[in-house]
């Protein structure tokens, strides 16, 4: 590496600098060619380290625990107070605790002599921890002290709110056409809450028309066969499979359990419940392909239950979807770069601890792609429940807009906002546009201009300004091409225009051609512009990249159905985000509307 | 399994688990131990590559659990306490390992093949043998850049990168100032970067 500049970008690249240093770097790396390839690398390493396959438990170590544990039932009669060795208390305070912590241990030994194998190893461990105290006790006079008393703050925050008043879940009776499966919740409508939404499908506009197709089957076929595409659905089909039994309990697709990067588990889930609702499945009907897939039909209705139902437990009262920070408590103060480049973040001083703080979350992604789901269930589903999330969705979007009409990876955050960001809010906006929710028009209005101030006379859209490509030009071009599609619904001299550049990429297998890395992201954003752009480039893209889709999916084993994460991206999303990009892009026949005809 | 566990927060299970007059308590640590027990798994997976290993020290972590109970205090995160528990699990267990092998380095000697290694992981835990033709990665050279790892470096890059925990929560599990979880995350990348350039440059 020539460049001296010498950023630590393993830290950037696990989120752990300020605002300030990661405007910095993220500047530096559009402009310097070997701080790109340098970062490349280290996020290829990465990668490469996490694709060590997990092992799963043998299913007799949870029966061993379980023993365990159901032996040595907690006991309510003595209370121990625990200093947290990580926290620093002033001398007084341990030596009280310490006392406290001995007649706690003695009066084990001594009052209960019960279970005495368990209790020799806590009176050992409980004079190995007195050790430990007095050692702190030397060590650390005068350090400050942390309240007994639990802060709301520093509590552990639930996964999902707990559900209030608002929330209480009630089936909506006159909606249901078959017993629900268990665990199945609907949210009531709020009154109170002006509905903007428009109450039925507009027959007259195409593209919610179009939703009512998603579930039937007929015209599923006749889609499939408009564009010989029959022989994608096994793989869809065994995608979906692979992707449902990923789900976890509580409705979400956690990422990192296959690879991908906790922060982006809204993202990835919502990724998912897009292929579902791609396949006709809403979260009160199975609708679906449900003819195609009847013995799916329930469970996969119960599937987008509750991944909505997490969705909507993971809103705020901004209205956005998903957390802020990692675990949801308040962002280390550095974060917001009013102590950037603090000494506790370089060097030594662990009394910050104390008030530890949490790594924050660029949640645009998260929300852009959760407000899609909502908004897509909402017009399969017309449940009055959602109208309100997906209002408040779709104003967090616009609320989080830059005033130049592109969006960045949080509301207000310094950089200039980017064209990838940005295409994941557009599908969104245009539904929300569609359904008259206000304000998305003019929303729509200035991304359009942005987009295009981005655009370069061959077509090719830059990141963050014009011919500005941090990672290539094919990617962002074909996530531009289909906001701009996707906006206007319908084709201009520009989009025929990108759509012959990007037939010059054509997405292959990184084993057969060895000089293009495989890229879900463009996959799926390319898949889908051309789809909606239509014609002769179109027919080309389709043939080629179908195959190349098919031949990638996991056959046999464990993860059967899945796609293998070896992209530029697999790094953040992992198995999920893989598996969901490809489907999606092998459901594109059906999804949306073609632009090509009709209109 | 009640569906309402799964609503409710690590914490909540916990104090649940731990509260006195509590029914249900065994329920809620089932629950805990779902969410928890591979993750805790594979944290002494990583560190040891031995799957006998880690289930014991999983095993001896989750008993510590149980035993430290009262001890907890929702000050507090729930994972960092239980990681904190497993560093301790991984500590007691090195100095064990430390005191057997200098009694008896002088009887055997460790094998180091990468490659029994491999076909040992295809046959237990590993994917498909047809996904590791498409990902085409040697598992075995990985392990191997990990084992070269200092301990230090090599816990640090599991907590971190591995188990995603903040630097900041990593810094209170191993004791250690952010500054010092920092270094160790970045050199250890950096370490095995250079080696995977050193192996493909071959
Ligand atoms: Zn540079």
């Amino acid at each position: 590496m020539k460049c001296d500049k010498n950023y630590d970008l393993v830290s950037y690249l696990n989120n752990e600098v300020t605002t300030g240093e990661r405007a910095e770097i993220e500047a530096h790396l559009l402009d310097c060619p070997d701080c790109r390839q340098e970062f490349a690398a280290l996020k290829a390493t990465i990668g490469r380290l996490k694709s060590i396959p997990p092992i799963t438990p043998s299913p007799a170590l949870k029966t061993r625990i379980m023993e365990q544990v159901s032996r040595f039932q907690p006991q309510p009669v003595h209370t121990l107070w625990f200093i947290p060795r990580f926290s620093y208390v002033p001398a007084w305070a341990v030596s009280v605790a310490v006392h406290l912590i001995i007649f706690a241990g003695l009066s084990i030994i001594f009052i209960r002599p019960v279970q005495k194998q368990q209790e020799k190893t806590i009176s050992i461990r409980l004079a190995q921890r007195v050790e430990e105290e007095k050692k702190l006790l030397d060590s650390s006079p005068g350090l400050p002290l942390v309240a007994g008393e639990i802060k709301p703050e520093e509590r552990e925050p639930a996964v999902q709110r707990p559900a209030g008043e608002d929330d209480i879940p009630t089936p909506l009776p006159d909606r249901i056409k078959r017993p629900i499966p268990e665990g199945i919740i609907v949210t009531r409508p709020v009154d109170g809450w002006k509905v903007k939404l428009k109450p039925v499908p507009d027959r007259d506009d195409k593209l919610l028309a179009h939703f009512n197709g998603r579930s039937n089957i007929k015209t599923r076929r006749e889609l499939l066969q408009k564009y010989q595409a029959g022989d994608t659905e096994p793989a869809v089909k065994g995608g979906l499979n692979w992707l449902a039994q990923a789900q976890s309990p509580d409705g979400a697709w956690d990422g990192s359990r296959y690879g991908g990067r906790k922060e982006y588990q809204v993202a990835l889930s919502s990724l998912s419940l897009l292929c579902f609702l791609a396949d006709g499945h809403n979260h009160i009907s199975g609708g679906a392909a449900a003819e195609s897939r009847p013995e799916r039909r329930d469970t996969y209705t119960a599937l987008v239950n509750r991944g909505i139902k997490f969705l909507l437990a993971q809103q705020d009262s901004d209205g956005l979807v998903g957390p802020k920070t990692l675990n949801g408590k308040p962002a280390r103060p550095n974060a917001e770069g009013g102590q950037a480049g603090s000494p506790a973040l370089i060097g030594g001083d662990p009394v910050t601890y104390s008030g530890m703080r949490d790594k924050p979350v660029n949640y645009m992604y998260n929300h852009g792609l959760a407000t899609l789901c909502l908004l897509e269930d909402y017009i399969m589903s017309r449940d009055p429940a959602l109208e309100r999330p997906v209002n408040q969705a779709v104003s967090f979007i616009i609320s989080a807009q830059n005033a130049n009409g592109g969006w960045g990876y949080t509301k207000g955050s310094p950089t200039a906002g980017d064209s990838s960001v940005t295409a994941w809010q557009i599908p969104s906006l245009k539904l929300a546009q569609t359904l008259g929710i206000g304000g998305a028009a003019e929303s729509l209005e200035k991304a359009k201009n942005w987009l295009n101030s981005l655009t370069n006379a061959d077509g090719f859209v830059g990141y963050s300004a014009p011919e500005q490509y941090p990672n290539g030009p094919y990617g962002l071009s074909a996530a531009g091409m289909s906001g701009q599609l996707f906006m206007d619904q319908s084709s201009s001299a520009l989009s025929e225009l990108q759509a012959h550049l990007l037939t010059k990429r054509l997405p292959h297998l990184q084993d057969e051609h060895p000089e293009t890395e495989s890229d879900f992201y463009y996959t799926y954003w390319g898949t889908l512009s051309m789809f909606l752009q239509g014609g002769k480039d179109w027919e080309t893209w389709n043939k080629n990249t179908k195959q190349t889709l098919l031949k990638s999916q996991v056959r046999n084993g464990s993860y059967a159905g899945s796609w293998v994460p070896d992209d530029k991206w697999g790094y953040f999303g992992g198995r999920i985000y893989a598996t969901s990009m490809a489907i999606l892009s092998l459901q594109v026949y059906y999804r949306y509307p073609a632009l090509t005809d009709g209109r | 399994m009640s569906p309402l566990c799964s609503d409710r927060s690590d914490q909540e299970l916990f104090l649940a688990y731990k509260s006195p007059t509590g029914t249900g308590a065994v329920a809620a640590f089932e629950e805990l131990l779902n969410r928890y027990q591979q993750k805790v798994l594979n944290f002494f997976y990583r560190l040891t590559f031995n799957k006998e290993v880690a289930e014991d020290l999983t095993q001896d972590t989750f008993t510590r659990l149980v035993q430290s109970a009262r001890e907890y205090q929702p000050r507090a995160a729930f994972k960092t306490f239980l990681f904190s528990l497993a560093r301790n699990a991984w500590s007691d267990y090195r100095r064990c390992e430390e005191n057997r092998r200098k009694s008896v380095s002088l009887e055997t000697k460790v094998g180091d093949d990468a490659d029994a290694e491999l076909k040992d992981f295809i046959k237990s835990d590993g994917p498909a043998p047809q996904e590791i033709v498409v990902q085409r990665e040697n598992i075995g050279l990985l392990k191997k850049y990990l084992d070269n790892l200092s301990p230090e470096q090599r816990i640090t890059l599991e907590l971190c990168v591995f188990q995603e925990l903040s630097y900041e929560e990593a810094g209170m599990i191993l004791e250690i100032p952010l500054g010092t979880v920092k270094t160790r995350v970045s050199a250890a990348i950096m370490q095995i970067k250079k080696k995977m350039e050193i192996q493909i440059n071959k």
